[in-house]
């Protein structure tokens, strides 16, 4: 999943990507409209994150630009501009949402999976696999309990999920889980992998050790179970 | 800017009211009078009463003659009554006689009148039937009996006579006085030359009004001159007005007064004005200041959370002791931002909502998990429930949430130490947010205050709590704008804050 953030406050273009990161986001970073339109045709990302007041080409211009060539990619404003003018120029030239800062990382990626929703909703279909109860929709960023909302999950929520379901029945070890999940690009310690299973836990099992085993000194694994398959 | 305009126009007006009000009070009206020439009125009124005494002359000689003819002619009825008629305005002619046994005769000339005229007499007594009648005076009737003579009986309380003597029979003819006047009139009326003489505005008319002749138009006030033409049958009035001049004239002092209270007021006028203005103008710049500083706020603050939730996802125990404090901080710089902006907003008139589709109980739990460990600090043990499903309706995510925050500073500042409840309830027509706390509540005289900006509660200041009395107030102005209500319900315990806010489902489940 790559986002294209945009914004001329370079330290609110690092903390952005220092936030979604982590998260399994790939991020491209632009300190202007007019390296945002480049990084956007050269890219193709998944979603726009825009700063309206930026030098050169200001994010409203680049949204209308996005918009003329793609009219479903979601696009989304950061911006201190919060003014109902703001909203309604961003909303009208087809942002799918305008987010007001001061705002936080959890905050920030409700958003986007909010916008992501809404995308995907309008695309329909798309592959699904269950590890239980629970049914995952990978390219939404999103799993589902039947009697409950949806469940926002982060990119890396997701490949995490993948790998328990593709290896079924098997106690997978850290190492395992940084390869294929964080890959080569990044070097977390082991105890990141803790956190996210935790977090990843609290948001998708109603009782401890529903869905994730833990394998003490190993790892985790999923048990699997026929009706998963 | 309103407000300025309409001081400036009504004063304004005020002073040209008063301005025309002292000009009108101040004016009067002067007539001038210039008169006309008087000798040539005066030969006009004089020619006019020659002629009248003219044919009164004519008149008395014609009755004189008739006179003279009716003392021979006294036993035959006919012939004096023929010649009696031949002159305008006999009534009655009578016969009476100097020493003789002869009685009075009286013969009616003409329609008898509707009220029986005297009989002329001598007698001293009363003969017969008792009639009305004029006792005359023999000795002054027969003063020449053995010769001719005559002459008017013209006295007060008795009709017109003329009398002519002759040899010891005196004729007395009873005259009709408006007869005559009325041939004369008629006589006048007739008489073309007099409308040449006069010049206008005149008029030559009778002693009741009549007019028989008029020059130029006649005003309607009483004449300057009136000059009486008069004879015995009646009288004639020949009027005439001068000319007038009708000039303004002002009283100055008046004026003067008016003219400068209305500079006055007009001055007074422009100065309120611009006060107003310069005090509008101050007030928005305040407002405009306040509303940059805090957009300039904004992205330092987004900044400072986006590396707080960095920070706590990679250093150990980061979530909890002084970096949970210095997030906390955060979280309530970040909502006085906001309430200060909306404020200002609002104050500008610029703050409206704008609704997108949302699910509103995560925007709710999303802003409980943020006040989370700063309730647990205060002792605060908050239970969250829900009733209905969890669908995703259209409204401003960012009003809800700015609302729910606001409830729940509320209950973290004022209700510590105790358990708290916050119920959502979704449903087709509402979503209704309810927080009750077990804090001491809100009297019921402080029910309504609470909810006007900068209104805190007095005991609370001293208990050092903090905060800019905007909240509650904020709160409800974003509630009534997102088409719902905020009130505090009546509870046997702490308070008990109500949103009800209409639902509008969206296409997107």
């Amino acid at each position: 999943m790559t986002l294209l953030l945009a914004d001329d406050d370079p330290i609110t273009l690092d903390s952005l990507a220092a936030c979604l990161q982590p998260e399994g986001f790939r991020v491209l970073l632009a300190k202007d409209g007019t390296e945002a339109l480049a990084l956007w045709q050269k890219h193709q990302p998944d979603l726009l994150c825009l700063d309206i007041m930026m030098p050169g080409v200001d994010g409203y211009e680049v949204c209308r630009r996005v918009r003329a060539a793609d009219a479903q990619v979601p696009v989304l404003f950061l911006s201190a501009k919060s003014e109902e003018i703001d909203v309604v120029v961003g909303l009208r030239l087809g942002a799918d949402d305008f987010v007001r800062k001061p705002f936080g990382k959890h905050e920030l990626i409700a958003r986007i999976h909010g916008a992501l929703r809404r995308v995907s909703g309008a695309k329909k279909a798309s592959a699904t696999f269950t590890l239980g109860p629970l049914r995952v929709f990978p390219a939404e960023l999103r799993a589902q309990r039947d009697d409950t909302a949806p469940i926002d999950l982060t990119p890396r929520e997701v490949s995490i999920l993948q790998l328990l379901h593709d290896r079924a029945g098997q106690a997978l070890s850290r190492d395992v889980f940084l390869d294929v999940c964080w890959g080569l690009d990044y070097m977390p310690e082991s105890r990141t992998l803790d956190q996210h299973i935790a977090k990843l836990r609290k948001k998708i099992e109603r009782e401890p050790e529903e869905i994730i085993e833990t394998i003490r000194g190993v790892g985790y694994r999923w048990r699997g179970s026929a009706s998963a398959r | 800017m309103q407000l300025p305009r309409l001081t400036l126009a009504l004063l304004l007006a005020l002073a040209v009211c008063i301005t025309a009000g002292g000009v009108l009070v101040a004016r009067r009206e002067v007539e001038t009078r210039l008169e006309r020439d008087r000798i040539s009125h005066r030969a006009l009124a004089n020619s006019l009463q020659s002629e009248v005494r003219r044919l009164e002359e004519l008149y008395q000689s014609h009755l004189e003659r008739t006179g003279a003819t009716l003392t021979q002619i006294w036993r035959d009825s006919n012939t004096p009554r023929q010649l009696a008629e031949t002159l305008t305005g006999i009534q009655r002619v009578s016969w009476l006689y100097w020493r003789s046994a002869s009685p009075e005769t009286h013969l009616s000339i003409g329609f008898p009148p509707a009220t029986p005229l005297p009989e002329p007499t001598l007698e001293k007594e009363h003969t017969g039937l008792p009639r009305p009648r004029v006792l005359l005076d023999a000795k002054m009737l027969f003063r020449d009996a053995a010769g001719e003579s005559s002459g008017w009986i013209d006295e007060p309380g008795k009709p017109l006579l003329f009398y002519a003597q002759k040899l010891g029979t005196t004729v007395v003819l009873t005259l009709d006085r408006a007869a005559v006047r009325d041939a004369m009139t008629s006589r006048l009326r007739g008489w073309k030359d007099l409308q040449t003489m006069l010049t206008g505005p005149d008029v030559f008319r009778t002693e009741t009004g009549d007019v028989l002749h008029t020059a130029g138009t006649l005003p309607a006030t009483p004449p300057d001159v009136i000059m009486p033409i008069v004879s015995r049958f009646g009288s004639w009035q020949l009027a005439s007005w001068d000319q007038r001049e009708i000039r303004a004239a002002y009283h100055m002092p008046t004026l003067a007064g008016s003219m400068a209270l209305g500079v006055l007021v007009a001055l007074g006028g422009l100065s309120l004005s611009a006060q107003q203005r310069r005090a509008a103008k101050i007030a928005a710049q305040r407002v405009s200041f306040v509303n940059r500083v805090s957009h300039e706020l904004r992205t330092p603050m987004t900044n400072i959370l986006l590396n707080l939730d960095v920070i706590e996802e990679n250093v150990p125990q980061a979530g909890a002791g002084r970096f949970s404090l210095i997030r906390e901080e955060a979280g309530r710089l970040s909502r006085l931002i906001e309430n200060v902006l909306t404020f200002s907003r609002k104050e500008e008139g610029r703050l409206k909502l704008q609704n997108a589709p949302c699910r509103p109980v995560e925007v709710v739990n999303r802003v409980l998990s943020q006040f989370e460990p700063a309730l647990a600090r205060r002792g605060i043990s908050i239970t969250r429930t829900h009733d209905g499903p969890q669908t995703e309706i259209s409204l401003d995510a960012d009003a809800l949430s700015q609302i729910t925050a606001n409830l729940l500073s509320n209950v973290e500042k004022y209700a510590p130490e105790a358990p708290a409840t916050l119920h959502t309830v979704q449903n087709d027509h509402d979503f209704i947010l309810t927080v009750t706390d077990n804090g001491p509540g809100i009297a019921e005289p402080d029910a309504q205050r609470v909810f006007e900006p900068f209104e805190r509660l007095d005991d609370r200041i001293t208990a050092g709590v903090s905060g800019t009395g905007l909240g509650l107030s904020i709160a409800r102005d974003l509630a009534t704008r997102m088409g719902g209500t905020l009130v505090l319900r009546s509870a046997t315990a702490g308070a008990c804050f109500e949103l009800k806010v209409p639902v509008e489902a969206t296409h997107h489940e």
